[in-house]
């Protein structure tokens, strides 16, 4: 079975462990590298050929948003995922320029973040789910 | 700056002369020049009509030339006089206002300018009192009361700063200079309060600033002075009104100027606070995320895994502990922590840039490159407190002009050393401490393992030496994908 190809990129280590931890739960996915820092992602992502990137753009104070930029037009057929703990107007029309697949906000449940990165990973969500829509999939942190 | 400006003395023109009116000299040729036309005349008559001389008449011709000329002269000069004097004035008046335009921009303080703003306006036409008063946002009421002339005493006599009634308000209502020869006797006035020296003339200007009115300049009691020295009480000119006008718009962009340098001033704090801001609402939803994240593996091993269970349950606990303490201190207005999820590289720069911004200290850190990816999460954030910790000591107790942040490992150890050049510690404060600070920073060590090593350095001054065990490579938290990736 193809897996879905991630790196997962956020400068908060714990938080990345548990983000790469919960997607390796899933058997199409697979997480090919974790990275802190704008940099390393530039870095990594030639080399590991992923089919999504998850991002937190708040990577070292914002440059996050300029790396986004940069793989956005240095590699295309990358799908961009953008996973934040704060997203305010300003910044999701910079992301919806960009030309983002999907805005998820910290905090929602997992289940749906596989499952939208799932169809992301398919079909490239750009035509099928508008990210300002996705404002909705921020639910209660995983409940019993 | 404070040269003394009085109007009534001849300014120290620096290089260029006054223009003067040489009275003697327009004496000398105004009645010289008809006394030789007529000498002029007579002569003429002669050569042509030599028997039509008739010297009587011809003195009464001069006599009638001289005394229309005397009295032409006398008018015209003295016209001419008043004209120089009010032109002499004038300049000097102009001059005044250079000095204080300029004496104003020297300050930034918006208090300060207040003040100069009232203590020059009292200079520029010799009024005893000077006054302003700054109006709150409607433009409506006084908000601060500022003095010239008034000793402290008197001020304190008088009490309470004034409404804006009577005279005063008229001004603000109308936000048009007033010139007003006799307080009392102008209807509009209701009077002083009692202790409020006598006053007599009042010049009101408004000071305007990008068209509103922002405060109101008043000036009484204008005062000159003879050639005896005697003071006396005059009322303000027009003159007077246009230079304190004049003066009232340098005062309004002096203001200005000074309001957005505390803007600005103000503006650095709320965004550093803003930033602090932001850092908390961030990093606490980072934690409880992870927090939501780690009970999620708890419900997926259930209890086929129940060592994985237990780990994961404590660390949320502590998890969420750190996220009450941020908070809390959030609340407290003090700095959070910020060492979650940070490693140990990032922590120690955050931490020495702090420590340059809080202090005067030279700060220096040395790291080598691979040291932090050995530790696991707990371990670097019990570590960054313990160096917290040391260099909140250097920064308050040292007296210390350099520290340096020293980072290495060997195989299988990591070291940390806070040098500081300051007065040394006390061995005996170290056998007993009084604060639980060096009590901390070896119980979080003593958790993880390590060792803890105060001594005096080699030049004075003191090292601090934490060191802790190292897992091997393998058991680092990194994916092996990731460690192909970046070869340390």
């Amino acid at each position: 079975m193809k897996r879905i190809r991630v790196v997962v990129a956020d400068d908060h280590t714990q938080l990345r462990s548990l983000i790469r931890a919960r997607l390796e739960r899933e058997p199409d996915f697979l997480v090919v590298a974790e990275v802190a820092t704008g940099e390393q992602l530039l870095d990594v992502i030639p080399r590991s050929r992923p089919d999504i990137l998850l991002i937190d753009p708040a990577l070292q104070g914002g440059e996050g948003l300029e790396v986004l930029g940069a793989i956005s037009r240095s590699h295309p057929q990358v799908k961009l995922a953008v996973l934040t703990a704060v997203a305010d107007t300003d910044l999701r029309m910079q992301l919806e320029a960009l030309g983002v697949h999907g805005i998820f906000n910290k905090g929602i449940q997992s289940e749906e973040l596989v499952k939208a990165l799932r169809r992301i990973g398919a079909h490239g969500a750009a035509h099928s789910q508008q990210p300002s829509s996705l404002k909705t999939e921020e639910n209660r942190p995983c409940s019993a | 700056m404070n040269r003394s400006l009085q109007t009534d003395s001849p300014p120290p023109a620096g290089g260029h002369r006054k223009p003067s009116l040489n009275v003697r000299r327009l004496w000398t040729l105004g009645l010289s020049l008809p006394v030789l036309f007529w000498v002029f005349l007579i002569l003429a008559r002669l050569l042509w009509f030599p028997q039509a001389w008739v010297p009587t008449l011809d003195l009464l011709e001069l006599v009638g030339i001289l005394v229309g000329a005397i009295l032409f002269w006398g008018w015209a000069i003295r016209n001419l006089s008043r004209q120089q004097t009010e032109l002499d004035r004038r300049s000097q008046q102009l001059e005044s206002l250079h000095a204080a335009a300029l004496a104003l921009t020297t300050e930034l303080d918006l208090g300060m300018v207040l003040q100069k703003v009232v203590d020059l306006s009292r200079d520029l036409v010799s009024a005893r009192y000077s006054a302003l008063g700054v109006l709150d946002e409607e433009g409506q009421h006084i908000v601060q009361f500022y003095t010239a002339g008034l000793d402290p005493e008197a001020r304190a006599r008088i009490g309470s700063p004034p409404q804006g009634r009577g005279l005063l308000g008229v001004l603000i209502q109308e936000g048009q200079p007033i010139l007003v020869p006799d307080i009392q006797a102008d209807e509009r006035s209701v009077g002083f309060p009692p202790h409020h020296p006598p006053m007599r003339s009042l010049l009101g200007v408004p000071i305007k600033s990008k068209g509103k009115v922002i405060g109101d300049l008043y000036l009484t009691d204008k005062v000159s002075v003879d050639a005896s020295g005697q003071e006396r009480l005059v009322p303000f000119t027009e003159q007077d009104r246009e230079i304190v006008e004049m003066f009232a718009t340098q005062a309004a962009i002096a203001i200005e100027n000074a309001q957005l340098y505390r803007q600005v001033e103000q503006l650095a704090i709320l965004q550093e606070r803003e930033r602090f801001g932001m850092d908390l609402h961030d990093g606490v939803i980072q934690s409880i995320y992870a927090v939501g994240l780690m009970l999620e593996e708890i419900q997926h091993y259930g209890a086929a895994d129940p060592d994985r269970c237990h780990q994961q349950l404590e660390r949320s606990i502590v998890a969420l502990n750190d996220v009450i303490r941020d908070i809390r201190n959030y609340i407290l207005d003090l700095r959070p922590q910020r060492f979650q999820g940070r490693d140990l590289h990032r922590g120690l720069e955050e931490l020495v840039r702090e420590l340059r911004a809080q202090s005067f200290l030279d700060v220096t850190l040395e790291m080598d490159s691979a040291s932090g990816k050995r530790l696991t999460p707990e371990q670097t954030v019990e570590l960054l407190h313990v160096v917290q910790e040391a260099l909140t000591n250097v920064r308050k107790h040292a007296q210390a002009h350099r520290v340096k942040v020293h980072l290495f490992t060997t195989a299988d150890r990591l070291f940390l050393g806070i040098t500081d050049d300051g007065r040394g510690i006390d061995l005996e404060q170290l056998e007993n401490p009084q604060g639980n600070g060096i009590r901390n920073m070896r119980e979080r060590i003593s958790r993880l393992g390590g060792a803890l090593e105060i001594e005096p350095g080699p030049q004075g001054g003191t090292t601090v030496t934490l060191s802790v065990p190292l897992g091997s490579p393998g058991q680092a938290p990194l994916s092996q994908a990731e460690s192909a990736a970046f070869p340390s």
